[in-house]
């Protein structure tokens, strides 16, 4: 515990007890912080006299004031840029004007792609054009971002939630003796710093965190949880090209099988999301000859695929797909922060749940309280 | 001899609420779920190939109760790393823990982690140890091939594939949930670990024994605000028969077809 307690400036308001979540604070003649306590400071924040205060031994990096700007990392998959990557330039660009600095972009491979970057406001793009690049390789990939990391000394590192994606932010930002925040659901600029911005402990707390005193501050984030960008009409994008290439010494791959394509929620236009509203497995035939009848993609809340009702990639939600549909309708779905976190950018919801309390309800553009069951029968009977 | 270390976290039951007051309820700890498949992974290798497993967990010291279970699955050593300088620890801080324990107890062949958590899910700890003994690490992992002397041959997937790769040893995976049927303890076993004990691990016990770098005052990011969400109540109520409801959003998806 990080906290500095002077019993002598206490004067008994109780506003640190009033602000810890998490009963960690007794005061009884002294003030004891127990082993509930996760360093959160809010009662440091809280405390107006002084009597609880950070022991911040903490610096900040030797050269932490040369690293400025956004550097995105572009993603590339069946020779297409990732929704996921443009979504990161969109959200990159407004915190780097937030800041008043650059906004770049790494793209490993791909050199035909490069182009396909322009009027979307990016300051520099960095293409390695090695086509040794368009095969994911961990090592070579962690290599040539690091390099880039040590070239550009970005502020923020921005990297999309995929599993290539996960693995890379997390080897780089342990290279770059760093913090990193994973499927960050939003993010801010506050004081200079990048605030990270996700679910925490399960159910419906929030957290923001920061990266006080190093840099880069990185961030993953999944797909669909910030909007597609807008092509501009003019463009100041740079384009550097590197030719070096990097091998893998510790990594050699053996074979590489295609998955099978079983569905395409992530570019459905019209989703159907079912919750713990549908009560057995047998249920999900009529359920899916609703979304077959509305031409929807059928997907499901994580609950229903931690009861084998469908496939993990149907989930929607934090740990599962984020999407955007043109329409996304659910049925008997509650609406969790996980699973509200996948569906964002969502401007089109109808959701129905018997359950007039529902936090999706209050959500939803179209709420509609009613048997899910009566409504999915009466579809079929109509169409 | 084959050495494998497993890394398990002890981790909330179920979701953590807060109570009228906005106090978090604090739940008992329970193995956190994605680790059962990375020990699965490592007690098929020790049938398989007679290696040795042991388990190392960075908690609190209330969860030694978690470790019997362990030693009933068929675990050699449990290492319960437990320190009050381990505490407030973030990703960062905790892979360094971890990494500090493995390095300071023996050399092991092989690390597994299971995908991620269900309290912080980040999945970076893996990935971080890796780093921190700079050794290869390969995430996602479907399934182990082979096990050979100096390198394994895994199945692991990435965004639109699945990737066969061989990976030169000592390294670390992270193996995915529904890959693998975890095992059940056998009577006998649960019998032989009611006698085992879990060694502890503090940081008197590392070879990097500088408070400095564990803990809260050895993180790189810091929480600095928690707050339960309140959505914004936003739309609109859909009022109707059971048919009027089923023609409003039959009209909502023709929209969308046109």
């Amino acid at each position: 515990m990080n906290i500095i307690i002077d019993n002598k400036k206490c004067n008994n308001c109780n506003k640190c007890i009033e602000k810890c979540k998490f009963n960690a604070i007794q005061i009884t003649n002294k003030v004891i912080i127990n082993d509930n306590c996760v360093g959160c400071n809010s009662c440091v924040n809280a405390c107006k006299t002084g009597a609880l205060t950070l022991n911040d031994t903490k610096k900040k990096q030797a050269n932490y004031n040369e690293y400025k700007g956004v550097l995105v990392f572009i993603q590339v998959s069946e020779n297409k840029i990732l929704s996921t990557s443009l979504q990161l330039i969109n959200k990159g660009r407004e915190l780097a004007n937030t800041l008043h600095e650059k906004l770049f972009a790494v793209l490993l491979g791909y050199p035909n792609l490069a182009y396909d970057l322009d009027y979307y406001g990016i300051d520099k793009i960095i293409n390695y054009t090695n086509t040794l690049f368009n095969t994911f390789n961990a090592e070579a990939y962690i290599s040539a971002l690091y390099e880039t990391i040590l070239t550009v000394k970005p502020s923020i590192m921005l990297v999309g939630a995929t599993n290539e994606g996960r693995q890379l932010a997390s080897h780089l930002a342990n290279k770059c003796n760093t913090g990193l925040t994973a499927d960050c659901t939003d993010l801010q600029i506050l004081d200079n710093n990048l605030l990270q911005i996700r679910p925490a402990y399960g159910g419906k707390i929030m957290a923001e965190i920061i990266t006080e005193n190093t840099r880069p501050q990185f961030a993953t984030v999944k797909n669909g949880v910030f909007d597609m960008p807008k092509k501009l009409d003019i463009s100041n994008t740079l384009i550097e090209t590197i030719d070096k290439v990097y091998t893998s010494k510790n990594t050699k791959q053996i074979s590489i099988t295609n998955k099978e394509k079983t569905n395409d929620i992530l570019n459905a236009d019209i989703i159907l999301c079912l919750g713990n509203g549908v009560k057995k497995k047998e249920d999900l035939s009529l359920f899916e000859n609703v979304a077959k009848k509305l031409g929807a993609e059928i997907a499901g809340t994580r609950a229903l695929v931690e009861k084998g009702f469908i496939t993990p990639d149907r989930q929607i939600g934090l740990s599962g797909n984020g999407v955007n549909p043109k329409l996304l309708i659910t049925f008997g779905v509650s609406g969790s922060v996980q699973f509200l976190a996948g569906v964002k950018s969502c401007k089109n919801i109808v959701a129905i749940n018997n359950d007039k309390n529902a936090t999706i309800l209050k959500v939803a553009n179209y709420s509609i309280v009613h048997d899910m069951y009566d409504i999915a029968y009466k579809i079929l009977e109509k169409v | 001899m084959i050495k494998i270390a497993v890394c398990i976290k002890q981790v909330p039951k179920g979701d953590t609420k807060m109570d009228n007051n906005g106090i978090l309820i604090r739940n008992e700890l329970t193995t956190n779920p994605y680790d059962y498949y990375a020990l699965e992974f490592a007690l098929q290798l020790k049938d398989k190939y007679n290696a040795k497993v042991d388990v190392f967990t960075l908690a609190p010291p209330k969860s030694s109760e978690n470790f019997k279970e362990q030693f009933a699955l068929g675990v050699d050593e449990c290492y319960h790393i437990v320190d009050n300088a381990f505490k407030g620890a973030d990703v960062f801080a905790t892979s360094y823990t971890l990494a500090s324990a493995i390095s300071s107890t023996d050399s092991y062949n092989l690390i597994i982690c299971g995908r991620q958590t269900t309290d912080g899910d980040t999945s970076s700890v893996g990935a971080s140890i890796a780093e921190n003994l700079h050794i290869p690490s390969v995430m996602y992992v479907q399934a182990i091939e082979k096990l050979c002397e100096n390198t394994i041959i895994v199945d692991r997937e990435l965004t639109n594939s699945i990737e066969r790769l061989e990976v030169t040893l000592p390294a670390i995976i992270c193996v995915d949930k529904d890959t693998v049927i975890p095992r059940i303890p056998t009577l006998k076993n649960k019998l032989l670990a009611s006698k085992k004990c879990a060694k502890t691990i503090t940081l008197a016990d590392l070879k990097d024994n500088n408070p400095l770098h564990y803990g809260e005052v050895g993180s790189k990011t810091k929480v600095v605000k928690i707050y339960e969400e309140t959505p914004l109540e936003k739309g609109i109520f859909i009022d109707g028969s059971t048919e009027e409801l089923a023609n409003f959003i039959i009209k909502k998806a023709n929209e969308i077809k046109k």
